[in-house]
């Protein structure tokens, strides 16, 4: 779809005018930020992981207690 | 093309270069990227949450050094020193950082106000229990979805890219966004090649 034929999208918060190199700029400070943080991305998705399965557990553990069986 | 917390991580962290991929693509093909409100907080609050467990940890090994350094043989009060450095910074001006650097990623996508409509939906569906089970999932998804209903138009394709499978892929997920016209996608890879084929059909 070419740009000049752009829609119109709904429900989307106004988003500044940028420029693509604009962005990528942007998103290259931000992963240079992060890169300060060595393997601290590793760490975020297990956190995130070890969040999740414990979430899974917890829902899992209701099931069985309400219902007897695991869903 | 429409996303999730992953995708934000997995580009603040540069774990997926095909998200970097998509970005560029923004500009070359009219693609908008369309994330929720709702993803960018709960990525910032996957990020403080880690930085703040790594700060409890070195609280532990401040207390076996401390505990050490009374011991006249050991010599690890520099290491004390460097680690009460480390905490302190990582906990003032890291994470106010952090926030900012957040704040400007939303600059660079199109983003999806999370609502009291949102929320509301979202918490019927927990109650109806239907699909995803995760709290964070459901407003994630549920902003998906109001987004999807605003903007049925013919000429607009829209994509939902997900790497979460165990927690999207669920029969009456399917179906809801087939009925809203949404292609579903668990691979960046996948979703970049039905791009190219909207593109050339185009």
């Amino acid at each position: 779809m070419p740009n000049d034929e752009k829609i119109e999208l709904k429900g989307v918060r106004p988003s500044k005018n940028l420029t693509l190199e604009e962005k990528l700029q942007i998103l290259h400070n931000v992963q240079e930020f992060f890169r300060q943080f060595p393997g601290l991305g590793e760490e975020v998705m297990k956190d995130r992981e070890r969040q999740r399965q414990e979430e899974d557990r917890a829902r899992a553990e209701r099931n069985q207690f309400y219902f007897g069986h695991h869903i | 093309m429409l996303s999730e917390t992953n995708f934000i991580l997995d580009i603040t962290f540069e774990q997926a270069p095909e998200c970097t991929r998509l970005l560029s693509l923004t500009e070359e093909q009219g693609l908008d990227i369309v994330i929720p409100e709702f993803s960018f907080a709960e990525a910032e609050g996957n990020i403080t949450k880690t930085l703040q467990r790594r700060c409890v940890t070195i609280d532990d090994m401040l207390g076996v050094l401390r505990q050490s350094a009374r011991s006249p043989y050991q010599q690890v009060t520099p290491l004390i020193t460097a680690l009460e450095q480390w905490k302190a910074y990582s906990l003032s001006e890291e994470l106010v950082d952090l926030h900012a650097r957040m704040d400007n990623l939303e600059n660079i996508v199109r983003v999806i106000a999370f609502s009291g409509e949102i929320a509301a939906q979202a918490e019927l569906r927990s109650v109806r229990q239907l699909a995803p089970f995760k709290p964070t999932d459901r407003n994630v998804y549920e902003s998906i979805l109001q987004f999807a209903r605003l903007n049925q138009q013919p000429a607009l394709t829209m994509l939902f890219l997900t790497r979460d499978k165990a927690d999207f892929d669920f029969p009456c997920i399917r179906a809801e966004l087939a009925a809203l016209s949404v292609e579903l996608f668990f691979s960046a890879g996948d979703c970049i090649r039905r791009i190219r084929e909207l593109v050339e059909r185009d």
